[in-house]
């Protein structure tokens, strides 16, 4: 009995004791470090990254809250609530920083799309301004050859346009040639033509007016009163005819005239007369007719008095007048 | 029936005393442990960029070694789990920070490549 007394005190005690552990182990009431742990672990899980990104770290740490959660429902070690609320703070706070960890890494990866595109677009950038460069460098060139191809077009132009000139110097060389010889020809002619007329004045005693070449033919021509040509007249007729047919393109106009003895009516008749005498006498001697006119002016025009017998000769006479150089002809107004 | 009245309170209490006191030693637990905070430490970028949450691993490690040696294999888990978990955030913090940096680097060069492009527009 003693000895069972002794056994069951020594139970109490052990009882006791095990109350005490168990006082020391169980926690009361609210855990300061279990809520705070629940905060960590609810903000995590509130984080779709967190969730999305980290969640095996995510799930270590609910597991530990609900194994600081029932520790402590079942009161057991504050120490051991203790520890796994501090292990569910931390893994929370790690999958926190995991999942921020990930997020940047995917993010980094996103931008290296953008910096790959920019870069691309900087380098392609690059190129352009080269690449204009160079167009700008061409563009110089193909101006250059622009300007080279004109200026060789000029110089052609140039060569031609005096080549042009020398041909045409040449040829108004030759044309200043031709017209020298024409001028000497004409010069030659004139002389020729102003022989001719020196021997008409001086041999026909021609002269100059301002109606043409003017030859007179003498009353010792024709007897007083009659028409017909004396036979002395015949050599001075060969003469005139000669000289003449030299001009064969000049007009003749032969013009008869008497002297103031007479009636008007007479005269003019008798002037017409000798005037066609002297013109038949040229015909037969080969003047075309169709270049000689004749005409009588009667007692007109005389070139001296009629009062003296020399002046009245000088006044019965016949005028040959020969066209001019232009062919000019002027009849006696 | 005695023996078993009298036994059942000591029975309790050992059960009690196995649930809450010393437990075998967390030989393998205190391994990964190490492991971990050696392998936290013995990265420069943890050294360098979470070195208040690296400190911590380390000292809860040592809480842990010195529970060892003193037999309390309760607190010796307790410590070295803690610390394992303290070395897995300076590890995650640090690859944060870290990660952090390198993209605030990207965002500028973006920046800079966008002012380059708007400058002079090729």
């Amino acid at each position: 009995m003693e000895k069972q007394k002794r056994i069951h005190r020594s139970g109490l005690a052990v009882s006791l004791l095990c109350a005490a552990v168990l006082a020391a182990c169980a926690s009361v009431g609210i855990n300061d470090n279990l809520e705070a742990a629940r905060a960590e672990v609810n903000s995590a899980s509130a984080d779709p990254d967190v969730v999305s990104r980290a969640p095996l770290e995510l799930k270590n740490a609910q597991e530990a809250l609900n194994r600081a959660d029932n520790l402590n429902r079942g009161r057991e070690s504050i120490a051991e609530v203790n520890h796994h609320a501090y292990l569910a703070a931390v893994r929370a706070q790690t999958a926190k920083d995991l999942a921020r960890s990930r997020r940047d890494t995917d993010e980094m990866t996103r931008m290296q799309a953008e910096v790959d595109r920019l870069r691309l677009a900087n380098r392609t950038r690059e190129a352009n301004i080269a690449r204009a460069d160079a167009n700008m460098a061409r563009a110089d060139a193909s101006a250059a050859r622009t300007d080279a191809a004109i200026a060789r077009d000029q110089a052609q132009v140039a060569a031609q346009q005096a080549a042009a000139a020398s041909v045409q110097a040449q040829s108004a060389t030759q044309q200043a040639d031709i017209e020298r010889a024409r001028a000497a020809q004409s010069a030659a002619e004139a002389a020729e033509a102003r022989e001719k007329l020196r021997v008409v004045i001086v041999e026909l005693q021609g002269k100059e007016t301002d109606r043409g070449l003017l030859v007179t033919l003498g009353d010792v021509l024709f007897q007083t009163g009659r028409a017909e040509l004396l036979p002395n007249a015949g050599p001075r007729m060969d003469k005139l005819a000669s000289y003449l047919n030299q001009f064969p393109d000049k007009s003749l106009l032969i013009e008869g005239y008497t002297d103031s003895v007479g009636s008007d009516a007479l005269n003019q008749e008798l002037s017409i007369r000798r005037a066609e005498a002297v013109r038949a006498a040229l015909a037969q001697r080969g003047v075309s007719p169709t270049r000689m006119a004749s005409r009588g002016y009667g007692e007109q025009f005389p070139v001296a008095s009629n009062s003296s017998p020399e002046g009245r000769a000088m006044n019965r006479r016949v005028e040959v007048v020969v066209a001019d150089d232009r062919g000019n002809l002027k009849p006696r107004a | 029936m005695n023996r078993f009245v009298l036994g059942s309170p000591m029975l309790l209490a050992a059960a009690i005393f196995a649930g809450c006191a010393s437990a075998p030693p967390p030989t393998e637990q205190m391994a990964v442990g190490r492991k971990a905070v050696e392998r936290a430490a013995g990265t420069p970028e943890v050294v360098q960029l979470a070195p208040t949450e690296l400190e911590r691993a380390r000292m809860k490690l040592a809480d842990a070694e010195r529970a060892m040696a003193n037999r309390e294999y309760d607190q010796a888990r307790r410590s070295v789990d803690e610390a394992e978990a303290d070395a897995r955030l300076a590890e995650a913090r640090a690859g944060a920070r870290k990660n952090d940096r390198a993209l605030a680097e990207v965002n500028q060069a973006i920046r800079g490549m966008r002012e380059e492009l708007a400058r002079r527009p090729g």
